[in-house]
């Protein structure tokens, strides 16, 4: 069975600049992908060549088992590109009906299928509005749900959630979890608890060369086996916190990088329910926590 | 690919004869067109009667002046109409939504094709309301039918490079200003260079064929399907762009 991605030692050069260097991944279909990294890190560039906005310097590139460009992969493969917009002469809704005229729709069907994307994003009431009439927000919106018509297999959200108010935020991560299965989702962010919560696979990028994949949800089970556990508590002192549940048995270190966020490494051989434990320490305290999480989040797992 | 570009094409002729600011364009159009049609065709051609005693009817006249001032008009209609035909797209990020539905080739062809019958209902337009006012002057013929239909089938061609040379330039440059702008630049410079060519050296004349428009002055010494003789001069021209626009099209980044 062919890889729904496959990268092979992929880069590519900006003149002098390397932005992607040497990339080599594949992905299956299924849940979504991350795609992480600071800023410069080449994601978009990543992103760009898997659309065939424009050629990689070196590699391979397959997705379904083809290049990409290739007439069999029009409307399997859609993308919300960074900071492209629709066209500003035509209200959203009769652009969304030209999309999916191209895709295959009839004239009725199409109509019918860009007011299903619309109404997925909200944007019911804003049908026949132009795209210069709409706040950024909903523009990017509009771009989501021309990235959902029909059912592409693959999906590349580059920044989908970046200046969306929270609850739009929200309502595109649920329509990303719903459809994901039959259609699989790549998505480049900054907002890493978002991709935690969405994703398994990650994909981690630096300076153009991919540092580390990650199966997260996979290797969270796993590493409870052995390991973490992260603790975000209300006010509390952090030094006396520190000592105190250093002090616990098979603790091994208590580390707190962030305001109120503890991670505890521990041997889950010698006390398999310490998550337990811990809980009666707080309660003995009188300290109280917001959120216990077994295993590491995916930033420290990440970045630490 | 062909519905594929039948589809665009149908959105191309909504965007000029049903959205508001192609309505715009297209008043202006019919505004600057009756200004001609009244005042160097209509104008022209009485003159010629009250001086020519004698002469052939009205309609031969009247086309003969028709086709003198559109053979200019047209082509200069071109550089302007026809100047954002994937250039604004590109740099707004249209195009990145467009070609995962459908090839840049179809993208480009299916443009090009959009100008050329928007141009060529406009060409319709014009020929159409000069046999209104023969009409209106008192002849109206089958005569008049035929050579404004001789008239009309030969603008066809004679646009077809002016577009493709728009399409190339599109393709190229960030705005349709600059597209206009460049295509000044490159006809005159490119008429300046082989005149002055062809003075020192006389066989480089033959790189007149490259320039869009370069057989008008011979097409104003012909008449009726004799015209026709010279249709492969801009068919020419246009394939030659073609290709090097689709190429343009193929390599550029997104």
């Amino acid at each position: 069975m062919s890889h729904l991605i496959e990268c092979e030692n992929l880069s590519k050069n900006y003149g002098f600049k390397r932005a992607l260097d040497q990339v080599s991944f594949t992905c299956q279909a299924g849940e979504p992908i991350a795609l992480v990294g600071p800023n410069g890190a080449g994601k978009t560039t990543l992103f760009s060549i898997l659309c065939n906005y424009f050629n990689a310097s070196s590699g391979k590139v397959r997705i379904l088992g083809h290049e990409p460009g290739a007439k069999q992969l029009y409307g399997q493969i859609a993308a919300l590109p960074q900071d492209a917009l629709l066209d500003p002469a035509f209200p959203i809704l009769r652009q969304l009906i030209f999309y999916a005229e191209l895709k295959g729709f009839s004239r009725p069907q199409a109509r019918m299928e860009a007011l299903r994307v619309l109404e997925l994003m909200d944007l019911s009431a804003s049908a026949k509005q132009l795209p210069t009439e709409l706040s950024h927000g909903m523009r990017k919106r509009a771009a989501i749900a021309q990235a959902l018509l029909g059912s592409p297999k693959l999906v590349l959200l580059d920044e989908p959630t970046a200046g969306l108010d929270p609850s739009n935020a929200k309502n595109i991560r649920q329509q990303i979890s719903k459809l994901a299965g039959d259609t699989t989702f790549l998505i480049s962010s900054h907002n890493i608890q978002e991709l935690e919560r969405l994703c398994d696979t990650v994909l981690h990028l630096e300076q153009g060369q991919l540092k580390q994949t990650l199966q997260h949800k996979s290797a969270l089970r796993m590493e409870s086996e052995d390991s973490f556990l992260t603790i975000h508590m209300e006010s509390v002192a952090r030094q006396s916190f520190i000592e105190h549940i250093s002090h616990m048995s098979s603790v091994t270190s208590v580390s707190g990088d962030q305001k109120n966020e503890f991670v505890i490494c521990y041997d889950a051989r010698l006390t398999p329910d310490l998550d337990q434990k811990l809980l009666q320490a707080l309660a003995s305290k009188n300290w109280h926590y917001r959120r216990l999480i077994k295993g590491r989040t995916l930033e420290d797992r990440l970045f630490t | 690919m062909l519905s594929s570009m039948k589809i665009i094409i149908a959105l191309e002729l909504e965007r000029t004869f049903a959205s508001r600011q192609g309505l715009i364009y297209i008043l202006a159009f019919a505004f600057f067109w009756s200004f001609l049609l009244k005042y160097a065709v209509f104008n022209e051609t009485l003159m010629m009667m009250n001086q020519v005693v004698g002469a052939d009817g009205v309609a031969d006249k009247l086309f003969a002046n028709y086709f003198k001032v559109a053979m200019y008009f047209f082509p200069l209609l071109c550089l302007f109409v026809a100047a954002n035909q994937t250039g604004s797209d590109r740099e707004r990020g249209t195009l990145r939504f467009m070609t995962l539905y459908c090839s840049r080739d179809v993208i480009f062809f299916a443009r090009f094709l959009s100008q050329a019958l928007i141009h060529y209902i406009l060409i319709l337009f014009s020929a159409l309301t000069t046999l209104l006012y023969g009409l209106y002057g008192g002849d109206f013929s089958f005569q008049a039918i035929s050579h404004s239909l001789i008239a009309c089938a030969n603008l066809a061609v004679i646009i077809l490079p002016f577009i493709a040379l728009m399409a190339v330039l599109s393709a190229t440059v960030k705005s349709p200003r600059q597209a206009t702008f460049y295509a000044g630049i490159i006809w005159s410079i490119a008429s300046g260079i082989i005149s002055l060519l062809s003075h020192y050296v006389p066989a480089a004349d033959v790189l007149n064929m490259l320039v869009p428009g370069m057989q008008f002055s011979q097409l104003t010494s012909l008449n009726g399907s004799a015209m026709f003789s010279l249709a492969y001069i801009p068919l020419v021209q246009s394939a030659l762009l073609l290709m090097l626009g689709r190429e343009i099209m193929r390599r550029r980044s997104l």
